[in-house]
Order: structure tokens, then C-alpha cells, then sequence
């Protein structure tokens, strides 16, 4: 992967899916994945592929739901969206996220002046 | 829903849509290239360019199918399938023991299964009447007759069943019936179907409903009211009139007369012994009074609010009473109270406790027998396991690993069982015999399946977790360098030992058992019957009583008519009658002897009777020891004449002659006053097992009755006279109806039936447990040596002679189980007193049997110890030393 890539873990990239289908609405897979990568700016340059096993993960815990509509192109595709549960999970996520980010910040910095 | 059911769910959907689901996700993932290739384009990249591009961005899509399927599996299920198949491949390298296994799971558990089912299906599951739960049998016990607690009653007089009725509170729908047999003529052959005489209330104690029409209510049964009415049985009304709801209110000939039908009663009831035909039980006239006719079963309904005690108590009350006013008519009688399930299941009990026990013994036996084999394995391997442990393999994947090859084992051993369990109760179940109670409803249990499967499941986890446990604190060290320890392997020789030891005692207990049934068997195939079974044919006619009125000639006058014309068919050698087979049962009759003084009523002398023609003793061939028989001269108008047997002879005119002294019978009508003519040989009146009591014989012109039995002898094969027999009596009525159609030599073989099935599944058991016994101390031993290889290497080296080696191995074994047979000896003495009961001819002590049993174990244990005792004896002592 190039410089200013970051590889991603699991469960952020859940947590980055969730984010996008609450912030846009229902998606199809690769509408997700362009999200997250023009959000990133390029930055999270993903093998689009991997969205697919978040979206197993989602779909499997009901945090989302998938349903069978019309692309931009008129074709058929499967558009996921959010589901309340899933809401409450991204709530809940979120927090947790800033939370420890937060802390890891700290630490960093510790570290640095030390 | 909590999460955890909520990923369940999901995986389930898909693991069952998951064809249409795999598609899917290939559209899905068709569509995402699409608009890949369609953004790659806009960007103004070739269309190749843009294709190669899209499927660099999106990863590989067999790739993406194949994560996609796997996240969307069984994680942790596709882990268990790894262990399985591991465990499957090691079990696999060691194919003995996997087979030995799993045939001693199979066979505990199979064998165990079938018998249970069988007890289970005769002693534990409920009646498959409504009322089960509360339905008592009350009857009469007499002294010397019967037993109170055990349900085995005696029947009881029409006065007794009324005094009962009126008086009892405790139980309600208390109500009579008698069986009896039933011509059913017109409409198809004539038919004789057994059936019952029931009072007015009995359907409803039995709190079955009618499918159609209405049940036999009480104001069916009154004298005066229309008795001529009928409820028939659901399976006579799908056979004999094509389950036609029009039946209900027509007129069926019954015992030639006219009977309206009044329903038919819900699937299933048969009670009593498979009956198919219930009439109303009439009390005309004297019958109502009547003390010394014991007739009847009564059966009631135990009160909701009462207890069985309560009802025992106040019935037992009632029968004092009954006797202090009638103490002339019916001294010493008591009145009993069981349930009814109890009464039915009463003759049964002692072989179902043993078969019980057999059981728990087996299943007792194939668990040690599985704890040794696993033990023996996991002390083979456990430079195996130090060896993983060493490599980093944690303790808790050790356990998983072996828990795992546990429960495959005990799978596998579990399949096997179900299908040993199912054929044996098919078998079982084909040798049904009509004598055993609820048989018909035979079939594996699930619930004793499972309980079997999960005591063998347990065992199998115990004990395959037991080397788990134990080598985590094994000194990685030592095991690595000198293989099995030395001290390790005796200590596990020494539980091997003691698992080996009870094995032999249960097994020594269970052919004991199943020896001293044999030989009660073989013993009672050699009592002599009294007569000559060979080429006999048994036909039953019931001559109702309506077309042939009790005590009237005319009905002996038709059966001479019968006899003749089946004399006079080609192949028939000699033809006789009698009232009641030999080996079946039949009445029985107080007597007095002319010139004697009266004895108390109590004290009467009793003797079985019988109607017979001149050529019932010369057909049977039972001997004419004193005097003559009947002949053709003994009728209606001659001077009553009787035959008696010699035990009667013996007993009551020991230094005299019988022949010329007049006895008197008194319980059928008017007491009846005979001259003794002859005295014929015993016959066994009630089974082979059964002493012979007194019997007096009249011809049947002068004690004419509704059942008789043509006896038939033949030149050949008897069945094959059937039909020209059959014949030769509808000539005579065409209406006659004919039962119970039956070889002697199937009589006396029916006549065992129960004793041949008590021993065939006691043999089944004693069988397994012998195979058992011999598993284990081949297991035993064959560890035993394998351990000691080195030392045995040694030996010879030093200067042992082969043999040494090879008795020093055998010695050991025979130890062993020499030790388990003793004790089992001991054990067996206390248990087969259980078995007095079913044994005939030999004593729950016998010991030609136990030395038999002892003698055949040991042998067994020498030949078991054998092969692994040749492999020692020929160590090579040069590779036995580099072994290790």
C-alpha cells in the first residue's frame, strides 16, 4: 500500500459503514465504499471487496437490512440501509470510539515528551 | 432477541437459502464491477483499461464468494468439524480399538435400550385407558388362593359385586364384567371374537367414549329392559363392516340371537383380552344372589378426593362384612384392592425386575469396559500429548482434542446401538406371544435411548477427559525421554485391574442368570405333557347358549353329529372332545365323596372337571391305568358315570380301588352325584410348569357345556386337515363358528412362550456381557503387554524361557479374573433368589450352573489373554530393548 494509506481494522470499517448508510441513506456496496473513500479524501484506499464481509457482520447482528432496488443505471442492485438497532449501535460505537481515541491521543503524547 | 440468537437465526436463513443467497451475492458483486467500470471510464480509461482496474479495486470475486461464504458459515462449527475429522482420522490409525469401542457402546447400549423399551412398554408407561390413573381392581382372596397385595385375585360372585356397589364410597362406576366369546354369523364366515359381559357402568370407569352411537349405559344391564344390545370394538368395525357409520341400530346375530347395535367404541380399547364384542351383563334371576359362582372382575374408578389406601381400607371393610353374614356360603372370602395397571402387570413383575437389573448391569459393564480402553489409549499416548504440550499446544485444546475423539466415539457407538436396539426389538416384538399383557404396543423408547445415549456419552467424556486432566501434571521430562513412565503404567495397569474385575463379576451374575433360565427351560421341554402332541389338531366351538341351552343334550347331539363326519375324513386316524384342553386351563369344581363325612365348607376338596367323549383319552393317548373309559352307552339316560385322574385316585383312595365310589360335584347347578368307572394317566392341566391336581372327566352326554374342543389326530402334518375339518362341521351348521384353531404341539410351544422370551432376552444380555468381559481383558491385557514390552525384552534376554513369559502374562489375567468371578459367584448367590420365581426344576443355587458359568468365563478370560500373551512371549529381546 502506498505512503498516507492506512490499512483499516475490522471493526472500524464497520463502524465507518454504519456511519456512512446514517449519514446517507441506503447504499449499494459500492456506493458505500466510494463514500468512505472520498470521505478519507483517498486517504483509506480500501479493496472495495472487504466491504462485503462488514456487510455480512451488519447484517448478520440486524444492525443493518438489505433489500433488492434500482441503481443510478436502472439495474438491479442490493441497497442497505440502517436499521434502529443500528443506530443505537452506531451511538453507542461512537462514543466508545471517541473515548479511546481520546485516551491513545493522550497517551501519544505523553510518550513524546517523555 | 438476544444477539446471539439473532446471528443464529441469520446463519440458519442462510445456511438454508444459501443456493439463492450465493447468487445473490454474485449479482451483487456482477453490479459493483459495473458501476466500477463505469466511474474507471468516466475518468476516460480504455474499457480494458476499466475493467482491469474495476476487478483490481474490487479484489478477486471468487476470492470475495469464498470470505463471503465463509463469513456467513459456522466459525465455530467448521472448528468442531476440524476436531471431528481429526479425531476421525486418529480413530482411524487404530481401527481395533475404534471397533472394539464402538462395539461395546453399541452393545450396551442397544442391548439395554431393547429391554427397557420392553419393560418399559409393560410395566412403567400408563394404560392406554382415559382413567388409568384411578382405575382399582377389586376382588375376592381366599385362602391358600391368590395374594391381596400383588393384584393376582380371584375372580367374584354376582352377590359380592352387588354388596360392593352398594356400599362402597371410595371409588365409583364400580362395575362388572365376564369374558366371553361371541358367534358373530351372517355377513361373511362365522366368527367367534372374544369379548365381555360388562355391567352398566363399565365404559363409563373406563372413561372411554363411543366413535359412534352411544356406549352400554346402566340401564342396558337391568332385567326387564331391552338387553339385546351391543357396542362393538373400532378394529371388528373396520374389518368386518368396512367402518360403515350405518351399523349403529342394526341387528347383528350374535350367539344366534338378535342383538341391536348400539355403538362403537373409540380406537384402541380392547380390555378385556382384546375384546371386540361388549353385551350387557344381565343378572337374571338366581345369578343375582349367586355366592359360590366366582365370575366376575370388578373394576371402579378410585374418587378423585380418595386415596388407593382409603379405598383399600374400605373395601377390605365391606369384604368382612360380606363374609361374617354369608360365613356359610363363602367362608374366609376377603376382598382386595389393587390398581388395575398392577393386576395386568403382575405376573410380569419378577422377570422385569431381573431384566431390570440385566440392564443396569450391562450398561455398567460397557462403561468400565470404555473407561479401560480409554485409559489404556490415553497412557499410550501420552508422549503424544507431552510432546503437543512441549510444541506450545495449550491445555485447554488438549481437552477439546480429546473430548472431541470422545464424543465420536461415542457417536459412532451410539449409531451402532440404535440399530442393535431396533432390531432386537423387532425381534422381540415377533416373538409376541398373545399371553403377554400390552404387548402389541412395543417399540423403541426415545426417552430410554436417550437416557442410555447419555450415560454412555458421559462415560465416554469422563473418562476420555480423565488423561486430559492428569497429563497436564505429567513431567514433561520424563515422559519425553523415557517414554511411559514405569511407575505411571503400573498405576494405570493397577485401575485397568480394577475396572476388569467387576466386569467379570456382573457378566458371571448375568449367565448365571441367564444359565439357570435355560435350564429351567430345557427341563420343562422334557416334562411329559400326560399326552401325545404329535399330528394333534385342536379346533374350539362355543355353542351358544340361546341355540344350545346349558345342560341340554341337544347341543352333545349336534357335537356327535360333527365328530363323525370328521371321523370319516381320509387321513384323520382317531377324533375325541373335551371341554378344556390339557396345558390351557379350564373350570374347576368342589366334590364330596360319597360315605365320607362332610368336611367344612372351607375345607372341601376341589378338583378340575371336564366333559369328554369315549374317544377323547384314546385320541390324546393318555393312558387308561384302572377300569374303562366312557362309551358310547354312557348318555343322558344311563346312571351317571365319571373317569378320574391318578393323582385324584392317589390322593383320596390311596390303599383302596376308586372304581364303584360315588362323588358328588357341587358348584355347577345341583350338585351332581357320579360313579367312578376308570382312572386315566395325569395330563398337565395348567402348564408344564404347574403340579397336576385332581381332575374328574363326564362323558358329554351327561355334562353337555358351551365350549368344546375337537381334538384331531392325524396320519401327517395336523394344519393340513383344516380345511376338510372346517368342512365336516359347517355340514352339520353352517352358522357354527370355529376358534382357537391350534396344534397341540403349538399349545404346548405357546405354552412357554413368555418363559422362551425371558430367556432369549437374558441370553441376549448374558451374551453381550460375555463378549464384554472378553474385550476387556483382551483390552487389558494386550495394554498390559504392550507397556511392559521392555521388560518382557529383558527377560528373554536374560535367559527366560518363552513360556515363562507367556504364563507370567496369562497368570496376571487369570488373576484378574479369577477375582471378578468370585466376587461375582458371591454377588449371584444373593441375586439370583430374585429369579425363584421363573425357575422351574432347578435352584436359584444350582450348582452345576455356577460351575458351568465359572468354568466358561475363565476359559473365556484364557483364550481373551491368549493372542496378546504369544505377542509377548515372542519379543524379539533385541528390538523390544531399542522399543522406547
Amino acid at each position: 500500500m502506498a505512503e498516507g494509506r492506512s490499512e483499516i481494522l475490522q471493526g472500524t470499517l464497520d463502524l465507518m459503514v454504519l456511519k456512512t448508510l446514517a449519514a446517507m441513506g441506503p447504499l449499494h456496496g459500492y456506493g458505500i465504499a466510494r463514500r468512505i473513500e472520498q470521505i478519507s479524501q483517498e486517504a483509506l484506499q480500501i479493496n472495495q471487496g472487504t466491504i462485503y464481509a462488514s456487510l455480512v457482520r451488519l447484517l448478520e447482528r440486524g444492525w443493518i437490512s438489505g433489500a433488492w432496488g434500482a441503481s443510478e443505471n436502472k439495474r438491479k442492485a442490493k441497497f442497505y440501509s440502517i436499521t434502529r438497532s443500528g443506530r443505537k449501535r452506531l451511538a453507542a460505537e461512537a462514543e466508545n470510539w471517541e473515548r479511546i481515541s481520546g485516551v491513545i491521543g493522550r497517551v501519544l503524547r505523553i510518550a513524546e515528551r517523555g | 432477541m438476544a444477539g446471539w440468537m439473532r446471528i443464529l437465526a441469520a446463519k440458519i436463513r442462510w445456511w438454508v437459502l444459501r443456493r439463492r443467497e450465493e447468487d445473490e451475492f454474485a449479482r451483487e458483486l456482477e453490479e459493483h464491477l459495473a458501476l466500477l467500470v463505469e466511474e474507471n471510464m468516466s475518468r476516460g480509461m480504455s474499457p480494458d483499461e476499466a475493467r482491469r482496474m474495476a476487478h483490481v479495486r474490487l479484489g478477486g470475486t471468487t476470492q470475495l464468494r469464498e470470505i463471503h461464504r465463509e463469513q456467513h458459515g459456522w466459525l465455530a462449527a467448521e472448528t468442531v468439524y476440524r476436531d471431528v475429522s481429526y479425531a476421525l482420522r486418529t480413530l482411524r490409525k487404530t481401527p481395533a480399538f475404534t471397533l472394539v469401542c464402538v462395539l461395546t457402546l453399541g452393545l450396551g447400549i442397544g442391548a439395554s435400550t431393547a429391554i427397557f423399551s420392553v419393560v418399559n412398554c409393560v410395566l412403567l408407561r400408563p394404560l392406554p385407558y382415559p382413567n388409568h390413573e384411578r382405575l382399582v381392581r377389586i376382588g375376592e382372596v381366599h385362602p391358600g388362593n391368590g395374594c391381596g397385595l400383588c393384584g393376582n385375585f380371584g375372580n367374584a360372585t354376582y352377590a359380592n359385586f352387588n354388596d360392593v356397589e352398594r356400599a362402597a364410597a371410595t371409588v365409583q362406576n364400580i362395575s362388572a364384567f365376564r369374558e366371553w366369546s361371541f358367534n358373530l354369523t351372517g355377513g361373511g364366515d362365522p366368527e367367534q371374537v372374544p369379548g365381555a359381559l360388562v355391567s352398566g357402568k363399565f365404559f363409563a370407569a373406563l372413561g372411554s367414549r363411543p366413535v359412534a352411537g352411544r356406549m352400554i349405559t346402566p340401564e342396558d344391564d337391568a332385567p326387564g329392559a331391552d338387553n339385546h344390545v351391543t357396542v362393538l370394538s373400532y378394529a371388528l368395525w373396520q374389518r368386518r363392516f368396512g367402518a360403515d357409520r350405518g351399523i349403529v341400530g342394526k341387528t347383528l346375530r350374535i350367539n344366534a340371537e338378535d342383538y341391536r347395535v348400539l355403538g362403537v367404541m373409540e380406537r384402541g380399547l380392547d380390555y378385556p383380552e382384546k375384546s371386540e364384542v361388549w353385551c350387557p351383563l344381565v343378572p337374571h334371576g338366581e345369578f343375582r344372589n349367586n355366592r359360590r359362582a366366582h365370575l366376575l372382575t370388578i373394576i371402579a374408578d378410585l374418587r378423585t378426593d380418595r386415596t388407593m389406601a382409603t379405598a383399600q381400607a374400605e373395601i377390605s371393610a365391606i369384604g368382612d362384612r360380606i363374609e361374617k353374614q354369608n360365613a356359610n356360603e363363602d367362608p374366609d372370602m376377603a376382598l382386595g384392592t389393587v390398581s388395575l395397571k398392577k393386576s395386568l402387570v403382575a405376573p410380569m413383575q419378577p422377570a422385569l425386575v431381573v431384566l431390570a437389573f440385566a440392564v443396569a448391569l450391562l450398561l455398567m459393564m460397557a462403561c468400565a469396559n470404555l473407561a479401560n480402553l480409554l485409559l489404556a489409549r490415553a497412557a499410550a499416548r501420552e508422549r503424544e500429548f507431552a510432546l503437543r504440550t512441549a510444541l506450545g499446544a495449550g491445555r485447554l485444546r488438549l481437552v477439546r482434542q480429546l473430548l472431541t475423539e470422545s464424543f465420536v466415539l461415542a457417536t459412532l457407538g451410539a449409531l451402532v446401538g440404535f440399530g442393535i436396539a431396533a432390531w432386537s426389538v423387532q425381534l422381540i416384538a415377533t416373538l409376541d406371544s398373545q399371553d403377554l399383557p400390552r404387548f402389541s404396543e412395543l417399540s423403541i423408547d426415545w426417552r430410554v435411548l436417550g437416557f442410555t445415549l447419555l450415560v454412555s456419552w458421559l462415560s465416554a467424556m469422563a473418562f476420555g477427559l480423565a488423561p486430559a486432566l492428569s497429563g497436564a501434571k505429567t513431567d514433561l521430562n520424563v515422559s519425553l525421554k523415557e517414554g511411559v513412565g514405569a511407575s505411571r503404567g503400573a498405576n494405570r495397569r493397577g485401575a485397568s485391574r480394577a475396572l476388569i474385575v467387576p466386569q467379570f463379576a456382573l457378566a458371571l451374575v448375568l449367565l448365571v442368570g441367564a444359565g439357570l433360565l435355560g435350564n429351567s427351560f430345557i427341563r420343562l421341554l422334557r416334562v411329559n405333557p400326560g399326552f401325545n402332541p404329535t399330528n394333534l389338531l385342536a379346533v374350539q366351538l362355543f355353542f351358544s347358549p340361546t341355540e344350545y341351552p346349558e345342560r341340554d343334550v341337544k347341543g352333545a347331539i349336534v357335537l356327535q353329529q360333527m365328530l363323525e363326519n370328521v371321523r370319516s375324513i381320509p387321513g384323520v386316524r382317531s377324533v375325541g372332545m373335551v371341554t378344556a384342553l390339557p396345558i390351557t386351563g379350564g373350570a374347576s369344581t368342589d366334590f364330596a365323596i360319597e360315605g365320607r363325612p362332610l368336611p367344612q365348607a372351607k375345607d372341601e376338596p376341589s378338583a378340575d372337571i371336564r366333559s369328554a367323549d369315549p374317544a377323547y383319552f384314546r385320541t390324546m393317548g393318555i393312558p387308561l391305568l384302572v377300569g374303562r373309559e366312557f362309551t358310547e352307552a354312557d348318555n343322558a339316560m344311563t346312571r351317571r358315570v365319571m373317569v378320574i385322574n391318578e393323582t385324584m385316585a392317589r390322593e383320596y383312595w390311596p390303599n383302596e380301588s376308586p372304581i364303584g365310589q360315588h362323588v358328588t360335584m357341587k358348584d355347577w347347578g345341583p350338585p351332581l352325584t357320579g360313579e367312578i368307572v376308570g382312572v386315566v394317566g395325569d395330563v398337565k392341566t395348567n402348564g408344564l410348569d404347574e403340579a397336576v391336581g385332581p381332575m374328574i372327566y363326564w362323558p358329554h352326554f351327561q355334562f353337555p357345556e358351551l365350549f368344546n374342543t375337537i381334538v384331531v389326530r392325524g396320519d401327517g402334518e395336523p394344519a393340513q386337515l383344516l380345511p376338510t375339518v372346517k368342512a365336516a362341521i359347517w355340514a352339520v351348521n353352517k352358522n357354527q363358528a370355529i376358534s382357537k384353531i391350534e396344534t397341540m404341539e403349538g399349545v404346548l410351544s405357546e405354552s412357554l412362550a413368555r418363559r422362551r422370551l425371558y430367556m432369549i432376552l437374558l441370553g441376549i444380555f448374558a451374551g453381550a456381557a460375555l463378549l464384554l468381559a472378553g474385550v476387556g481383558i483382551y483390552g487389558m491385557v494386550s495394554y498390559s503387554v504392550s507397556q511392559r514390552i521392555r521388560e518382557m525384552g529383558i527377560r528373554i534376554a536374560v535367559g527366560a524361557e518363552r513360556g515363562d513369559v507367556l504364563w507370567l502374562v496369562l497368570d496376571q489375567a487369570a488373576r484378574v479374573a479369577l477375582l471378578g468371578i468370585v466376587i461375582g459367584i458371591a454377588a449371584a448367590l444373593g441375586l439370583t433368589r430374585l429369579m425363584t420365581s421363573l425357575l422351574f426344576g432347578v435352584s436359584a443355587t444350582d450348582p452345576v450352573t455356577f460351575v458351568g458359568v465359572a468354568s466358561l468365563l475363565t476359559l473365556m478370560a484364557l483364550c481373551a489373554s491368549f493372542l496378546p500373551a504369544r505377542r509377548a512371549m515372542r519379543v524379539d529381546p533385541m528390538v523390544a530393548l531399542r522399543h522406547e
